[in-house]
């Protein structure tokens, strides 16, 4: 019990397999409920990707989502026009949307903060429109792409239009791997000189770190992964349009981080799952769905500024201190009670307040 | 000579690209053609610039970026709508130019007010941090466009013109509500620049926008002053909103495509610096007036898109701002 205890405190990304093994258990055979959990796990992937943008200041407020939509698009097209299979996208694409990234960054990631913010958004509004006009042929215009051929089958796995459980397997996989690499770059050199850039700047510059380049880094793995993800939501949607990359669509990515909780790789994934379940469960109120959603977000940053994740955290905290203020405080005799109303301050302190 | 100094060549070669359009337009076409797509380019220009200049004010003094913006320009509409059409009694017992003008004047105070309210209960608390206030404007936005859509439906309204014919310059015919637009938004900016430039008001609100500790030593009241800002920028937005409207459609959308062209311009043109406003306000206006005639609507956005990117890459503060945020 106590080992288990232990593994949830230091570990608990690694505990949330638990709950990703189990839903399919309970809802492999309700495709509704599928789909949604799928979408919803796609959405908590990217806002990962774009938290690691934040985590060295890089404002991608809302052109997150071009960068999936590259790698969805890339991906379509090759497996429509030069029939590569999915698993080779799955291994190509984001190479190729990383290296564009990189050369988009290298001019970008001159301007900071807001700048930064409006050319993203400027740039994403660009992919949107090139997906939408240019090259209809391939990209299927402002209509989007649809009846696309998905996952090649693998084996014995068939990945057919039904088999929700083999495709919620492999985005549990590529999520792994985003998670991994995510984690890694928390804990390594990279992304401390990622953080570091963030805090100071000019330190950083001036103990030998090259900002710039950091930056530039940092750009291209988020969005490589990105398009990883975009790789994913192609094959599984099999229809999509330019639209839904648009720089309107980014801003919710934003919401999800801080109302989930910016300070843990689990709070953008708090935020999602808290949208996904509102939006569903008002699906009979689709009027108000957008108010309900504007005062959550405003009651959130106005009250709960670290969000989902930060609340629980201090309620967890809360409930460990009250325990050991509950252990450690004396019995006390009736008649003391009796005796003084407030407690002498020795007791108010309590043993774990420090 | 400040004007030829090297920072200002983004600005000169946007000028000057601009003149060259003009050049081109003239000598292609004909001068008749040149004059409509000027009008159009100046009166899309004029509102953009009335909704920048706002988000311009309010970035200068509380270095908020004001995502609801659009939706406040689309209240204005939405106000002057509400006493022209959906209560009569203003168009019952008053010719339609002063009842325009008084539903105009409730909207400027009626979404000032609430713009000052919104700053007191809503934005105030996070000083200058930039990320929770720019995600509370885009949930008071959503609130907004969905109770006006709750309030009066999805339809689409149009709100009576108040000034009907049209006149004639150089052969290109401009309807009257087009003239009242730019007559108006010009009175604005005069009253504007008159405001900031001539005034103690106007002195103190540049001297919180270099330094805002500096300005509070001085005697200057920030708070009030955050409230008056917002206050004038709410305003601007409305009264555009509210001219915008009778020339084109009022929509719960309206507001999102004036907003992100505002934006873009008050990044483009420097963030808090008015005049980089004005430039970037009539560049894209033009921009987009000219493309729509001759590039179709598509190019023309790209086009836009790839001047943002293409200035804000060799100035990264934009044509006239100086430190990045």
């Amino acid at each position: 019990m106590q080992q288990i205890k232990r593994l949830y405190h230091n570990n608990s990304i690694g505990l949330m397999v638990v709950p990703l093994l189990i839903f399919p258990i309970f809802a492999g055979g309700n495709p509704y409920l599928m789909f949604t959990g799928i979408l919803a796990l796609y959405t908590i992937g990217v806002t990962l990707t774009l938290r690691l943008k934040l985590s060295s200041y890089l404002l991608d407020i809302a052109g997150h989502l071009a960068w999936v939509g590259m790698g969805a698009y890339f991906s379509s097209a090759l497996q429509v026009h030069l029939g590569w299979p999915f698993w080779v996208n799955l291994i190509a694409v984001p190479p190729i949307v990383g290296l564009i990234s990189v050369l988009v960054a290298m001019p970008a990631i001159r301007t900071q903060g807001v700048y930064l913010a409006i050319v993203a958004i400027a740039f994403a509004d660009i992919v949107v429109l090139f997906f939408g006009n240019m090259f209809t042929g391939v990209f299927g215009g402002h209509g989007g792409l649809y009846a696309l051929p998905g996952v090649n089958n693998l084996g014995p796995i068939s990945f057919g239009k039904d088999d929700h459980v083999a495709y919620y397997f492999l985005l549990v996989g590529i999520m792994a791997f985003i998670v991994y690499i995510l984690r890694r770059i928390d804990r390594s050199r990279i992304g401390l000189s990622f953080r570091s850039v963030r805090e100071q700047a000019d330190l950083s510059e001036a103990v030998g770190l090259n900002v710039y380049w950091t930056k530039v880094l940092n750009w291209g793995i988020s969005c490589s992964l990105a398009g990883l993800l975009g790789v994913f939501f192609a094959a599984y949607l099999r229809a999509f349009n330019p639209d839904e990359f648009s720089s309107a669509a980014g801003f919710f990515l934003m919401a999800y981080i801080i109302i989930g909780g910016r300070g843990h790789l689990l709070g953008p994934a708090l935020g999602v799952v808290l949208f996904v379940v509102m939006r569903e469960s008002l699906r009979s109120l689709e009027l108000w769905q957008s108010l309900f959603w504007g005062v959550i977000m405003i009651i959130f940053i106005m009250f709960i500024p670290d969000g989902i994740y930060g609340l629980i955290k201090r309620g967890w905290e809360w409930g460990i201190a009250f325990r050991a203020r509950q252990a450690a405080a004396p019995v006390p005799a009736p008649a003391a009670v009796a005796a003084s109303t407030t407690p002498p301050p020795s007791e108010r302190v309590g043993p774990s307040s420090g | 000579m400040r004007f030829f100094k090297k920072d200002y060549g983004p600005a000169w070669a946007l000028f000057l690209s601009a003149i060259a359009l003009m050049v081109y337009v003239l000598v292609e076409y004909n001068f008749t053609v040149f004059v409509r797509v000027s009008m159009n380019g100046i009166v899309l220009g004029l509102t953009y610039l009335l909704v920048a200049l706002g988000l311009a004010l309010m970035w200068g003094v509380m270095h908020l970026l004001n995502f609801a913006h659009g939706q406040f320009f689309m209240m204005g509409a939405f106000s002057v709508w509400y006493f022209m059409v959906r209560v009569d009694v203003l168009t019952k017992y008053l010719p339609i130019v002063p009842a325009y003008l008084i539903s105009l004047v409730l909207a400027m105070v009626i979404v000032g007010m609430m713009g000052t309210l919104v700053e007191r209960y809503l934005f105030r608390r996070f000083g200058g941090d930039l990320l929770p206030a720019l995600l509370i404007s885009l949930g008071l936005g959503l609130i907004l466009a969905q109770a006006m859509i709750l309030a009066f439906g999805l339809l689409t309204k149009s709100i009576p013109t108040a000034f009907a014919g049209s006149q004639r310059f150089f052969g290109v015919s401009l309807t009257n509500e087009r003239l009242a637009l730019v007559i108006s938004a010009l009175v604005l900016l005069v009253a504007l620049w008159w405001l900031v430039s001539h005034t103690k008001f106007g002195r103190a609100m540049v001297a919180i926008r270099e330094d805002q500790t500096a300005a509070a030593l001085q005697g200057i009241d920030i708070g009030k002053f955050r409230l008056i800002v917002m206050f004038i920028g709410s305003a601007l937005a409305a009264v555009a909103g509210g001219l915008y409207g009778p020339v084109f459609q009022v929509t719960p959308e309206m507001g999102t495509g004036p907003m992100a062209t505002a934006f873009a311009i008050i990044v483009l043109g420097g963030l808090g610096s008015l005049p980089g406003a004005g430039i970037a306000a009539f560049f894209l206006g033009f921009v987009e007036s000219f493309g729509a005639t001759f590039l179709g609507a598509t190019i023309a956005q790209f086009f836009t898109f790839a001047v943002i990117i293409l200035v804000l890459i060799f100035k990264p503060t934009g044509l006239f701002g100086h430190g990045g945020h």
